[in-house]
Parts: C-alpha cells; sequence; structure tokens
C-alpha cells in the first residue's frame, strides 16, 4: 500500500472519528444546515477518500462486478437517496440504530462507491452526472425555500430556508467551478485524449 | 479469449446491476412505506391510521380546575390539538380551526364528539392561561375543554403517544407539528388531520356516525 493511500485512510478514519464524537455530532444535529452540509457531506467525503485509496486494489474485483463504474455508481446514489429523505434526517434523531447506520453507510455506500467508479465511469456520463448534481442541489434548495411547511418535525422552517439557500449557492458555486475549465480548453479536443479509454468500449458484446 | 472475458464480466455486472436496482429500490420503498411518506409528519398519519393506538393514560387538568383523563371521555370522539397558550401564530390558527370545528358541530347538532385542547407549556399554560385561551376563541365549555397534564412525568408519554415533537424556538416559544388528532370511542388515536382540514375531520365523523 503507498504511502499516499495509507494518508487517505488515516484522514478517512479521523473524519469520521471527529463526526462521531458526541460533542461534535450533538452540535451539528442541533441544526439542519449543519446536519446535511456538515456531517452528511463529511461522511461521504469521508468515504470518498477511502474510495481512492482502496480503488487500485480492488480494481480485478470490480472488473467483475462493476466494470463500467455503472453499478458503484448507482448503489451510491440509492444510499445517498435514502439519506436524502427528510425523514431519515429526523429519525436519525431519534432511533440510535439509524444513527448508528448512517456513520456506516453514508461512507462505506456513498462516498467509497463513488470514487472507486468515478473513474470508470464514461466521461460523457461523469458531465452528466455533474449537471445532474447541480440540478439536484438548485431542485432541492428551492424545494427547501418555499414549501410551506417544515419537512422535519425536529427543525425550525427558518433553518430549512437557510440550508435551502446555501444549497442553491452551493449549486451556483459548483456549476461556476466546473464550467470555468472549458473557457480554457482550445479546439483540439485536448482534454479529451488525456482521459483513459473507457473499458466498456473494448470488445463488450454490444460492440462486439 | 479477451473477448470472452470481458463478456463475462459484462454479465457479471449486469447482474450485480440488477442485485443493485433490486436492493436499492427495495430498502426505499420500505423506507418510505412504499413511496407514500418521505417525511416523519406523513409517516406519523399513515402509523396510525394503519394502526389506531391508545394513548397512555394521563390525569389531566381542565381550565376549570376539574381532574380527569381521557377514558372519561369513552363513547364520545375527541378531537384533540396540542398548543401552548403563548403562541401567537400556529396554535392561533389551531385555535380557530376548533372554533370553526365548534360551529360546525353545532350546526350538525352532534353531542357525541368532544373538542380537547392540550397547552404542553406546563409552567405558562396555567388553568386560568388556558380559560383566557379559550375566552379568545369563544369555546363552549359544554363541547370544548382545556386542559394540561395535572403530573408533569406524563406529558413525555403523551406527546410522544400522539407524536408530537415539540421543540422550544428563537423568540421563547416552541415549535410544534400542529394537527388535528381524531381519538375514536374506544379511546383510540385513529387519524390525523392538517390543522386547517376541518372539512376532512367533519367529513371523517360523519362516516363513524352511531359505529
Amino acid at each position: 500500500m503507498k504511502t499516499r493511500e495509507l494518508q487517505y485512510i488515516v484522514f478517512c478514519v479521523m473524519t469520521i472519528l471527529v463526526l462521531f464524537a458526541p460533542p461534535v455530532r450533538d452540535a451539528l444535529e442541533r441544526s439542519m444546515t449543519t446536519h446535511v452540509l456538515v456531517q452528511l457531506a463529511g461522511l461521504a467525503a469521508g468515504g470518498w477518500l477511502l474510495g481512492m485509496a482502496v480503488r487500485e486494489h480492488l480494481r480485478r474485483a470490480m472488473l467483475i462486478v462493476n466494470s463500467n463504474g455503472v453499478n458503484g455508481l448507482l448503489t451510491g446514489l440509492f444510499a445517498m437517496a435514502f439519506w436524502m429523505l427528510p425523514r431519515t434526517l429526523d429519525e436519525s434523531l431519534s432511533d440510535p440504530t439509524l444513527e448508528a447506520a448512517k456513520f456506516v453507510t453514508v461512507p462505506l455506500l456513498v462516498g467509497a462507491p463513488l470514487a472507486i467508479s468515478w473513474t470508470r465511469l464514461n466521461p460523457v456520463l461523469r458531465s452528466l452526472l455533474k449537471v445532474k448534481f447541480i440540478s439536484m442541489l438548485l431542485f432541492l434548495g428551492w424545494l427547501y425555500v418555499t414549501a410551506p411547511d417544515r419537512l422535519c418535525t425536529n427543525y425550525y422552517q427558518s433553518d430549512q430556508i437557510l440550508l435551502g439557500h446555501l444549497m442553491i449557492a452551493i449549486a451556483g458555486i459548483l456549476a461556476v467551478a466546473w464550467a470555468l475549465p472549458w473557457f480554457f480548453v482550445n479546439g483540439t479536443h485536448k482534454g479529451a485524449r488525456r482521459t483513459r479509454p473507457h473499458p466498456a468500449l473494448h470488445g463488450s458484446p454490444g460492440m462486439g | 479469449m479477451t473477448r470472452r472475458r470481458s463478456r463475462t464480466h459484462f454479465l457479471s455486472s449486469l447482474a450485480a446491476t440488477s442485485i443493485v436496482l433490486v436492493a436499492g429500490a427495495g430498502v426505499f420503498w420500505i423506507k418510505t412505506d412504499g413511496a407514500r411518506a418521505f417525511t416523519s409528519e406523513s409517516a406519523r398519519r399513515l402509523a396510525i391510521t394503519r394502526t389506531p393506538r391508545k394513548p397512555p393514560p394521563a390525569l389531566l387538568e381542565a381550565s376549570d380546575r376539574r381532574l380527569f383523563t381521557l377514558e372519561n371521555f369513552h363513547g364520545r370522539m375527541v378531537v384533540v390539538d396540542f398548543i401552548y397558550t403563548h403562541c401567537p401564530t400556529v396554535c392561533f390558527s389551531l385555535g380557530s380551526s376548533f372554533a370553526r370545528l365548534q360551529i360546525a358541530l353545532d350546526e350538525s347538532r352532534r353531542d357525541d364528539v368532544h373538542l380537547l385542547s392540550v397547552g404542553f407549556d406546563i409552567a405558562r399554560d396555567t388553568p386560568d392561561a388556558l380559560s383566557t385561551y379559550g375566552q379568545r376563541h369563544k369555546a363552549d365549555p359544554k363541547r370544548w375543554t382545556l386542559v394540561r397534564v395535572a403530573n408533569v412525568r406524563d406529558l413525555k408519554p403523551l406527546l410522544s403517544a400522539f407524536g408530537i415533537v415539540v421543540i422550544p424556538d428563537e423568540y421563547g416559544g416552541f415549535t410544534h407539528n400542529a394537527a388535528l388528532h381524531v381519538v375514536d370511542r374506544q379511546g383510540r388515536l385513529v387519524r390525523i388531520f392538517d390543522a386547517d382540514d376541518i372539512d376532512g375531520v367533519r367529513e371523517f365523523i360523519g362516516t363513524k356516525r352511531g359505529s
């Protein structure tokens, strides 16, 4: 295992432990905004680091069950959708089992599979996912800002509206950050050549 | 050889895809009660509709200082809401909902339905405060009783049986899920309606006439 990978694992474990520590956990869960944008996002980021650390070691296994990265992507999207439900957010506060499950499944089922699969995904699909992610943030942000009622019984409406506004702001920042490089690419498809050709493009039955 | 192997990989990945899809959709389906409850509020209502349940016995103190329990209403249907008398917003709308409901019940001459407002702010929802709240909303004592729990320790079990989450807000008041709760003649919580859904409550009570 390379030093870089060890560093990723150390960072991952530290992130999860810090977020799990009762004082930090209580402080973050007091507000819907930090619950989502710090705790959940932090756990997913920790999982992403883990995924980057084990990516190379799992290459052979991934070739079998995740050859084009779609399965890891689906796993990540399902788990993300699960933890995006206002209901699971609410219930994790009162149900210790669900709370524990959050600290295990967000890193292992959201962050890690996405990191492992990201490099396997078709570049076109990757760009599409970035656009989808931005539009999801915009939609949820708009929903949180305009919903007439609270979506979580444990949080204030003002908190929900703040979260909505921040999500819209983040969507804007990501849109600019991801779009900006395109303005500096010259017409010769330089970016496209640098990406590794996709395994699925070689000799899959459909293309045979 | 490579071709055969990539074909195997494609097929094994496809098999894994179906597993992920089935498991993912299955978990999501179960957790949302078949895509019907995405929030804990809708989950609470759905759970009550499916399996009505009896709230725990709690001694209640009315605005006229009389003591009684929910059991005393047996044989009558009771519509319950949870309030705090210092509330300027949601409880006010709950109050006016109950006032409208009271008028509707008077018109239909239903004596078998009672209204019960439970104040959860033990310290400030004194019998006097409850009485003032009642007068403000023209509560008819024969029809509408305002109470708080007599023993503080009964409050939490009562709130959680009804699924009420109360959180102190920034302005010295409370934020809570406001709704109209229907308790049937057997003393079971059977249905929960939006705070302003008078028609829903009336319709539901209407179908239960004499039952």
